[in-house]
């Protein structure tokens, strides 16, 4: 997962929802399918790629889906 | 060391998750896929976790004069004066000579009991130790909860341990950063899935390899990696830190979903016919706390038999 392309598309694969849904200044709780559950495979999926493990409190700290991009980088 | 026999004991009420919350979880499906957590066991508000044990320590077809001490594990016992022990010995009629422990923990608690248990056998002349592991989680989870009340399973097991020169060491950790991971409040419990997520992939692997490596113990020879069953993602993701294959991590998940400390013996009872004599194994318990206790110890073929609790109130 190397661009921020890559980042909305992992997103729509794990909600379940189209790329077109998911803009960089979304809210990204407010998106379609998010849960307690998407938001833990999504963190999962992030780990799983990146290595980088998001801790609660970052995801607690930031709100749009650029933001949330930016705690990768 | 080692174990000589583990007695399952679970409620009739067999669950499936995806009948039960068609309507309220949107994505249970998907659910049930990616944690595992299929069926599960809901024992009756009637249903007490004491005499599941009691259950279990008579099916353990032991004569109770000669057990020397017992170890219960609990979160959930039915009353705390006397504690739970005594209401074993007021039901079974020990040895007025027993060692009786009882002990507040959950996921851990099953690996924590085996410490203690094998520094009794050095310190005193014990040759049976009996350990009880369970939880009934459900009767401390609102309903409505549908974050939590998909979880878990009220399961009892009763393990038989006997003096034996076998290999055992062991380690653990506490995080107090973890305390609000898993808490209850007001009597019911709540759970922050990512807070465990987060702890469990940020330190468990970790000790594991601590504990092999301080032992001289090369993790190849491991047959086999019994971990606390909270959630197949996590597992997962242990495994892979690892660099283990899945089929060295038996799990119960599925069939039981979450049953706090008594996962590890279910996981251990349902694969018995399985395992081998002289093979290792590494047993380990991580959660609320948050806490991880880590035991590697050989095999000698065990008793395992599951059973359903018979209610003789009926």
């Amino acid at each position: 997962m190397n661009t921020y392309k890559d980042f909305v598309i992992l997103m729509s694969d794990e909600l379940g929802i189209d790329v077109s849904e998911i803009e960089a200044h979304s809210a990204f709780r407010e998106l379609r399918n998010w849960s307690s559950l998407n938001a833990l495979l999504l963190v999962s999926k992030i780990h799983e790629q990146t290595e980088i493990l998001l801790s609660p409190a970052q995801l607690a700290s930031v709100t749009t889906v650029e933001e949330l991009y930016k705690l990768l980088k | 060391m080692r174990i000589k026999s583990i007695q399952i004991v679970h409620p009739e009420n067999k669950i499936d998750n995806l009948t039960l919350f068609k309507d309220t979880i949107p994505d249970i499906d998907k659910f049930c896929t990616t944690t595992g957590i299929r069926y599960r066991y809901e024992a009756p508000e009637n249903h007490t976790i004491e005499d599941y044990f009691v259950q279990g320590i008579k099916a353990l077809n032991v004569e109770i004069s000669s057990i020397d001490v017992l170890i219960t594990v609990t979160q959930t016992p039915t009353k705390l004066i006397p504690s739970l022990s005594n209401y074993l010995n007021q039901q079974l009629r020990f040895s007025e000579d027993i060692l009786t422990y009882d002990l507040t923990s959950g996921c851990s608690g099953y690996t924590e009991a085996l410490v203690l248990a094998n520094q009794l056998f050095q310190s005193t002349s014990a040759e049976r130790i009996v350990v009880c592991n369970g939880d009934f989680s459900n009767h401390i989870i609102d309903k409505k909860n549908t974050t939590v009340k998909p979880l878990f399973s009220d399961v009892a097991a009763v393990t038989l341990l006997e003096r034996s020169e076998n290999l055992f060491f062991s380690n653990q950790k506490s995080y107090a950063d973890g305390y609000s991971a898993i808490s209850s409040q007001d009597g019911k419990m709540t759970l922050n899935g990512l807070d465990v997520f987060q702890f469990s992939t940020l330190y468990v692997a970790k000790s594991i390899q601590e504990l092999v490596a301080k032992n001289n113990v090369e993790p190849e020879i491991i047959a086999f990696y019994f971990f606390h069953q909270a959630n197949q993602i996590i597992n997962q993701t242990i495994a892979k830190q690892l660099k283990i294959s899945t089929e060295k991590v038996p799990q119960s998940i599925t069939g039981y979903g979450n049953s706090s400390s008594a996962s590890i013996p279910l996981t251990l009872a349902l694969h018995a016919s399985q395992l081998k004599k002289n093979q290792k194994i590494l047993l380990s318990g991580f959660g609320v706390g948050f806490k991880i206790c880590n035991v590697v110890t050989d095999l000698c073929p065990f008793d395992a038999n599951i059973t359903v609790f018979e209610d003789k109130s009926i």
